[in-house]
């Protein structure tokens, strides 16, 4: 069966600077692809890369069967590639269900056939932010401000999700109800999921198989409790010693 | 749409004033409401555009201009009836909507504002320039009424207003609406929703000089004539400051201010000479004080309470 | 050929003065100050005021014009642009107002008919055959005496860095302790002052009338948008270009036709290269 999201060859130079050189790896459908890699890894570049924000170098990317190449965001949104950013950006001045409308009038989530203020207010059932449709979207706490995102993401109805750092800035009464969210959303829909986060033992909670990256190459891929214990991953974050990564 | 008893009776009774105003108020009276109802199609025009999406559209005469001049020339010059005129405005303001919002709409905030603003002085000086087409200064004279009669062109004004009332808010009311406010909160993260954020950018502008062109014929028409004022920076600075006394962003304001400021002008008339002082001043103090407007703030004041 | 050589060389540098400001005010303090051309009008009007009705000498009377229109310029700042601060079209409106009261108050006050404002030389000179006033060669070497007074200034001098430090980073800048409205109101003083000095020195040889700050807005922003905004050294390259390219147009093909060279210019600009020649900040 043929992956989801086929990347090849992918590099990004900026300046003098190569942000992202010659990754190369495949998300197949249905599973949780980790990434992993400390700052400055190229991560974010990747996941600009993947959704048309950025033009690559060289390399392509083929989603579901379709060279993405030349595509702006919204198109590769409507071809179902769909993302959340690492910074919460919700439409200010709008409530949440607004927020969430935006996206049901994208032409994929058109295509679903639903009325756009039903389908927003299912997705804000779906990620537990119903009792909140109206309030206005920038008095949300943060966590809520992911769901928002999220719920944005899947009212586009995606083939395949990224998302970057969802758990970042998220107190810790926050965090698990989160990752709960997201596991659930994986087992219902059986949306494919590609996750850049830092926090390592939610981290490994969810992911199936991570890649490992820095310096924007690609060092490793694998299972995830295989690629925990790669020296080469270890070095990365650590340096030279041996870590407690094993025990996350 | 859901609109409660009190805004209803305000509406209704507004609605009865602007039908009887050529019973209650003398020929003169008519004609001042006659331009104060094309005031407020362009407003409505602008506030759709700019007050929606926030990218001041600087350049908004040259729409006007555009629809005024295409049924002034081809009426003066050809003959053509201004009734078919309108529509060549219309069709005209579209495309120089179109013309002028794919370079100018791919450039971020104040560059916008700027290249629109340059581009109406530009076009204004252009106007001077080519007076064979154009009449030069005192523009083109001798134009066709579309009716005859003062009251006639007044109810035909107010149908078209009202008409174009009815669109502007609609859509305002709708994805439209909500689609171009999320544009001005966030572009990226509309493209990110999968919004083609450029189609809806220039769609509105164009809809924006639509109304702008059909106004301008109008005028053109009442007037029976045309000139380069109809280009220049004051044009803007009236409707704009229409747009901010009605509440920037409501667009039925904008035709509430256009009423408003129509009256004051009229009380001004004695002023004379400082008309334009006035006016000049008047955008200040409300930019200072009325930020959010005068009759949006009032028409959401009235929606407080029960619904019918 | 050397009319076109000489005289361009004038109103590029006229152009220079105008647009020179106006994109110095753009890159720190990030606001279209559309009331710009109206200190342009009043460096002109000051003169007037001073030197032909009050009777004061021109030279006195020329730099009390660049003052008061300086100071006006930084009360602009003060009471019209910083409370608006928060919204770019509040700004703009509000200056754009200024302007216009500017325009009706000496409409009102002067007529619309054109002013005589008095200058320093009369002489008439010639040029390598070009014929040119004695005022116009002044205004062509206060330009370039300007710039190079302004260039040290933001070079050499503390006020200068702030200033700099500013147009990078306003975050920044305020962490190190920089007063960014103390800095924000002696910008626009001072770009105010520049476009006086243009008034002063041109307003003897182009007319002069209550109806002169709107095409000097417009002029310093067709410049500006040519050159980048922001840039200063871009700012005074498109003068240069423009003021060049105008001028040959006006002697081999027409004068009525200068207006379509900045036309030209600023549709080529945003069509092929928005950021202008030496945009720093790319417009999108």
């Amino acid at each position: 069966m043929t992956a989801l999201l086929d990347i090849q060859g992918l590099t990004k130079r900026f300046g003098g600077l190569t942000a992202v050189q010659d990754m190369a790896f495949c998300v197949a459908r249905g599973e949780i692809l980790g990434i992993l890699g400390p700052n400055g890894a190229g991560k974010t570049t990747l996941f600009n890369l993947l959704t048309g924000f950025i033009r690559p170098d060289a390399g392509r990317v083929v989603f579901n069967g379709q060279d993405l190449a030349g595509r702006t965001p919204a198109q590769v949104v409507n071809q179902g590639l769909a993302r959340t950013f690492q910074l919460c950006r919700p439409f200010v001045g709008m409530s949440v269900v607004e927020n969430a409308m935006v996206a049901c009038y994208s032409p994929r989530g058109r295509a679903t056939g639903e009325a756009p203020r039903e389908r927003a207010l299912r997705m804000l059932d779906d990620v537990g932010l119903a009792h909140k449709a109206e309030t206005p979207a920038e008095l949300l706490s943060y966590g809520d401000q992911r769901r928002l995102e999220i719920a944005r993401a899947l009212a586009t109805d995606p083939l395949l999700l990224l998302l970057d750092e969802p758990f970042a800035g998220l107190g810790a009464s926050e965090i698990e109800p989160l990752s709960a969210l997201i596991r659930r959303l994986h087992a219902e829909r059986g949306l494919s999921i590609l996750i850049i986060e830092h926090k390592l033992r939610e981290f490994m909670q969810l992911v199936q198989r991570v890649v490992a990256i820095d310096f924007g190459e690609l060092i490793a891929i694998g299972d995830a409790q295989d690629i925990v214990r790669h020296p080469k991953v270890v070095e990365a974050y650590i340096g030279k010693t041996e870590a407690d990564l094993a025990t996350a | 749409m859901k609109i409660t008893l009190r805004q209803s009776l305000a509406l209704a009774a507004a609605l009865a004033l602007l039908a009887a105003v050529p019973w209650l108020g003398s020929a003169y009276m008519t004609g001042v409401f006659t331009v104060c109802l094309i005031y407020a199609i362009w407003a409505m025009g602008w506030d759709f555009f700019s007050g929606l999406t926030g990218r001041e559209n600087f350049g908004y005469p040259l729409f006007i201009g555009i629809g005024a001049y295409a049924t002034g020339y081809l009426d003066a010059n050809h003959g053509i009836s201004p009734w078919l005129g309108l529509f060549v405005a219309m069709g005209m303001s579209a495309l120089l909507g179109l013309a002028i919002g794919f370079p100018t709409l791919r450039l971020k905030g104040p560059y916008f504002a700027l290249a629109t603003l340059a581009a109406a002085a530009i076009a204004q000086r252009m106007l001077l320039i080519l007076w064979d087409i154009t009449g030069g200064e005192e523009g083109i004279q001798g134009l066709t009424p579309l009716v005859l009669d003062t009251v006639r062109y007044y109810y035909l004004v107010l149908g078209v207003a009202l008409a174009s009332g009815a669109v502007l808010v609609g859509l305002s009311r709708s994805r439209w609406g909500l689609l171009l406010r999320a544009i001005r909160g966030d572009e990226a993260s509309c493209q990110a929703a999968g919004i083609n954020v450029t189609f809806y950018k220039i769609a509105a502008l164009v809809i924006s000089a639509v109304f702008a062109g059909l106004g301008g014929a109008l005028y053109a028409s009442y007037q029976m004539q045309v000139s380069p004022q109809i280009v220049s920076v004051l044009m803007l600075v009236a409707v704009v400051t229409m747009v901010y006394v009605g509440g920037i962003g409501s667009v039925y304001g904008a035709a509430g201010g256009a009423i408003v400021l129509s009256l004051l002008g009229e009380m001004l008339r004695s002023a004379g000479e400082y008309r334009l002082l006035v006016y000049a001043l008047l955008l200040i103090v409300v930019i200072f004080f009325l930020r959010g407007g005068l009759v949006a703030p009032l028409w959401r004041r009235l929606g407080k309470g029960a619904t019918p | 050929m050397t009319d076109i050589l000489v005289h361009g060389a004038v109103t590029s540098a006229i152009y220079a003065m105008l647009a020179v400001g106006f994109t110095l005010v753009f890159g720190v303090a990030r606001i279209l100050n559309l009331a710009h051309g109206a200190f342009y009008m009043l460096g002109a009007y000051f003169t007037y005021l001073f030197a032909t009705l009050l009777g004061l000498p021109l030279a006195l009377a020329a730099l009390a014009a660049i003052a008061a229109t300086a100071g006006l310029g930084w009360a602009v700042e003060r009471w019209l642009i910083r409370p608006q601060r928060d919204s770019s079209m509040a700004v703009m409106m509000v200056t754009m107002a200024f302007l216009l009261v500017a325009e009706q108050v000496l409409l009102v006050t002067f007529g619309s008919e054109v002013v005589n404002v008095p200058a320093f030389a009369d002489a008439k000179f010639s040029l390598g055959g070009a014929d040119i006033g004695g005022q116009q060669l002044l205004t062509l070497a206060t330009a370039v005496a300007a710039l190079a007074v302004l260039w040290l200034l933001i070079q050499r001098t503390r006020a200068g860095a702030a200033i700099l430090a500013l147009s990078q980073d306003p975050l920044a800048a305020q962490y190190m302790g920089i007063p960014i409205d103390r800095v924000y109101g002696r910008v626009v003083a001072l770009s105010a002052a520049l476009a006086a000095l243009a008034g002063v020195m041109a307003g003897p040889f182009l007319s002069t009338s209550p109806h002169m700050a709107m095409p000097a807005l417009t002029k310093a922003f067709a410049i500006v948008i040519v050159g980048g905004l922001g840039s200063l050294p871009g700012s005074i390259l498109a003068a240069i270009l423009l003021g060049y390219a105008e001028t040959a147009v006006a002697y081999l093909v027409s004068s009525s036709w200068t207006e379509v060279v900045s036309l030209a210019a600023v549709l080529l600009t945003l069509l092929l290269r928005p950021a202008g020649l030496r945009g720093k900040r790319a417009a999108f």
